[in-house]
């Protein structure tokens, strides 16, 4: 018998050295479903999380530009409810069929908005969509990417007010470390610092909020790989924290891959499947996965990478996919003699086209 | 193939490199302890060694000792056994790894890992760890086997070698592998052609490496300098791998450390590689760290040894804890070899990594 437990416990334990990722990938799956007062909210895709669900409330932090709730109304349920959505586009509008009343209660935050929806014509089902009027217009518009903020977190409002002052961001991608240690208190003081900015912030983890519980981003952010569609381009966020994407991610990445093939695709992941300095080792824990990510992008067409992990700034191209290595969100230790401290990109994009320039915006 | 004695390995004709050697002969500890003569390269002498073993007494609590505080304070478990001496030896080897992997470790975190500087540090961290990491080891050897009658057995001229090899990669569709090589030795000269081919997919893995071995002391101890290249094909995903390196490695014969350590060896190795990826049509090159560290035992007619292998380009990548700092480590592993009849022999490996990797092979001599 002890044999078999020491085999079961050694499959295990070789299991979660091989899929690290595995449970986080899966995890995904249970993000922005909500039941209260009678009604059932799924959000489409996982693209919010639900921060607060009690009869005649609800409030979502959103992982996406654009959202779709489907609401199914069991009989004798909550008909009036307060929407509030954190993290949304700041000119977001809800649209919701003819027999919802929708009353706009405005912007309780610069990124948040607040509704008073009212089901009383709707019988069982209902489609609630937000974002912006201009989402499914194909014209040019510019991002900012960032991350690594961890132990800079008293110093980022610096970053933000500089994003701040351009007002052509539409929104941020952030590609993880947010914390140092991932704590519930570290999350929630980002999202205190995140009230400044002007507009919404979608993000993936880094290995840093690894040493928080996974419950922490679940409640507080949502889902950790994910993709969105804005103006015609296409955003892919995807979870390395541990160097390496799940197999789970692989599968869904290839679904992404086909529905963009001829869009422009952004990818964001944390940590950069290759690390340019290649004898510090700081990319990908298999450089045979990273050859066959590269593959997969450069056969799906992906425009550009960008990943942080790494304090500092490059630039370099793989298999004909430029790469963008920014990590400048003020985490120490900064990457020294590298000529560049705290910083984020704006990156501007014409849908359909390309990725016109990717540009560093220095902070220090 | 895992050749026995002091020829090389080349499972995987990995790795790695340096000078334990160069390192070792400023270390007190490793310069011998008075029970060996390190100016003959002549093991201890019998009645020192006799001496020795009547000191130490292995058992269940030195080996304890030896296996928590002692990854902290080397030597502990010997110490426990009765063997002061040599646990103080082993004390002082683990201190020169600290030492070593502190000059590098220290630097880099201060400096970010700098890309001006990773190139110096990161080989210090490595190494001091390999001998850190080792130190340890040998001290539950010591604690566990008082020291054992077995030196190395001499490796043929040529010998080959087939297997199989099983490799769980849920990023990959491949499992099983057919596994051939050989090792030709001319004097101190060896060349170690092999290849993986997959028999359920279309990857392919196929290496050459030559090796000059440019020191060698009488009890098994010495020094190797290789290069090495070799064509990586995953063919399913459409990209190839070139890689071409150059590495040292050493093997300390840990006898000349004390008795309790007799029969056990010491490898370290360093090097650096470059890969060439082509992916679509494109080309992207990319430096390749390479170090390895491994504590092994000799059989009589065979040998084993536990290591921590570096790199992240084989089949086999870099271990996932799902903890915070995935991504630098590489993966260990476990493998022996032994000959069966002057002729044939078997050869065993299992590494755990970013994959599951097993692999069975016969070996013959010629």
């Amino acid at each position: 018998m002890g044999a078999v437990k020491l085999a079961i416990a050694a499959a295990l334990l070789s299991g979660a050295c091989i899929r690290p990722a595995e449970d986080r990938a899966l995890a995904d799956l249970d993000i922005g479903v909500a039941e209260a007062g009678g009604a059932t909210f799924t959000v489409a895709d996982g693209h919010a999380s639900v921060r607060a669900a009690g009869s005649g409330n609800l409030a979502l932090w959103g992982q996406a530009p654009s959202l779709r709730i489907d609401v199914a109304l069991a009989p004798g349920a909550e008909t009036t409810w307060d929407l509030r959505v954190f993290n949304a586009m700041p000119d977001a509008v809800l649209t919701a069929p003819a027999n919802v009343t929708v009353i706009d209660e405005g912007n309780p935050r610069p990124a948040a908005r607040r509704w008073t929806v009212v089901f009383d014509g709707v019988e069982d089902s209902a489609v609630l969509t937000i974002g912006s009027p201009d989402a499914a217009m194909r014209d040019p518009f510019r991002f900012a990417y960032m991350a690594d903020i961890q132990t800079g977190v008293d110093h980022v409002a610096d970053l933000f007010d500089r994003m701040n002052e351009d007002e052509s961001i539409r929104f941020v991608v952030m590609g993880g470390d947010l914390t140092e240690d991932g704590g519930r208190d570290e999350l929630d003081r980002v999202q205190l610092e995140l009230e400044r900015l002007q507009v919404p912030m979608f993000a993936t983890i880094g290995n840093h909020e690894l040493f928080g519980p996974d419950r922490v981003w679940e409640d507080l952010v949502g889902i950790r790989n994910f993709h969105f569609e804005f103006k015609g381009a296409h955003f892919t966020l995807v979870d390395s924290a541990s160097a390496t994407l799940d197999p789970w991610v692989y599968d869904r990445l290839d679904d992404w891959l086909d529905v963009a093939r001829d869009e422009v695709h952004v990818l964001a992941t944390h940590y950069p499947p290759f690390d340019p300095i290649g004898v510090r080792q700081g990319g990908f824990r298999s450089r045979k996965e990273a050859g066959k990510l590269f593959s997969l992008l450069a056969g799906g067409g992906v425009d550009t990478l960008f990943a942080g992990h790494i304090h500092s700034y490059y630039a370099f191209e793989v298999s004909g996919i430029p790469v963008y290595i920014s990590g400048g969100g003020g985490a120490d230790p900064k990457e020294l003699l590298d000529g560049i401290d705290r910083h984020y990109l704006t990156v501007d994009v014409t849908p359909g086209l390309r990725i016109e320039q990717v540009g560093v915006v220095r902070i220090d | 193939m895992a050749a026995p004695g002091i020829a090389m390995e080349g499972t995987g004709a990995r790795r790695a490199i340096a000078g334990l050697l160069v390192l070792a002969a400023a270390s007190p500890a490793l310069a011998g302890d008075g029970d060996s003569d390190p100016a003959a390269g002549a093991p201890a002498t019998a009645a020192a060694v006799d001496a020795a073993v009547r000191k130490a007494k292995p058992g269940v609590v030195p080996v304890l000792v030896a296996t928590v505080p002692g990854l902290f304070a080397s030597g502990a478990g010997t110490w426990t056994a009765g063997d002061k001496a040599t646990g103080a030896g082993l004390f002082q080897l683990q201190l020169l790894g600290l030492g070593i992997g502190s000059a590098g470790a220290l630097p880099m975190f201060l400096s970010g890992a700098s890309r001006r500087t990773t190139a110096l540090t990161m080989p210090l961290v490595l190494v001091g760890s390999g001998i850190f990491l080792g130190s340890w080891v040998a001290d539950i050897y010591a604690s566990a086997t008082g020291g054992r009658d077995r030196a190395a057995f001499p490796a043929p001229d040529i010998e080959g070698s087939a297997g199989y090899a099983y490799v769980h990669d849920p990023q990959f569709d491949y499992a099983s592998f057919a596994v051939v090589d050989a090792d030709f030795r001319w004097g101190a000269w060896r060349a170690t052609p092999s290849a993986w081919i997959a028999v359920d997919d279309d990857t392919q893995r196929l290496r050459g490496e030559g090796a000059w071995t440019f020191w060698r002391r009488g009890d098994s101890s010495f020094a190797e300098a290789r290069a090495a290249a070799t064509l990586h094909r995953t063919g399913d995903y459409d990209f190839d791998v070139y890689t071409v390196e150059v590495s040292a490695l050493g093997r300390y014969a840990m006898e000349r450390l004390g008795a309790p350590l007799r029969g056990s060896f010491l490898e370290i190795g360093i090097g650096v590689g470059e890969e060439i990826y082509r992916i679509d049509g494109e080309t992207f090159s990319v430096d390749l760290p390479i170090a390895r560290a491994g504590y092994g035992m000799y059989l009589g007619r065979g040998e084993a040894q536990v290591y921590y292998d570096h790199r992240h380009d084989e089949l086999t990548g870099g271990l996932g804890t799902g903890l915070q700092f995935d991504g630098p480590y590489g993966h260990f592993g476990v493998e022996g070899m032994y000959w069966l009849t002057d002729r044939w022999g078997v050869e065993a490996q299992l590494e755990i990594g970013s994959a599951l990797t097993g692999r069975l092979a016969l070996l013959w001599a010629l």
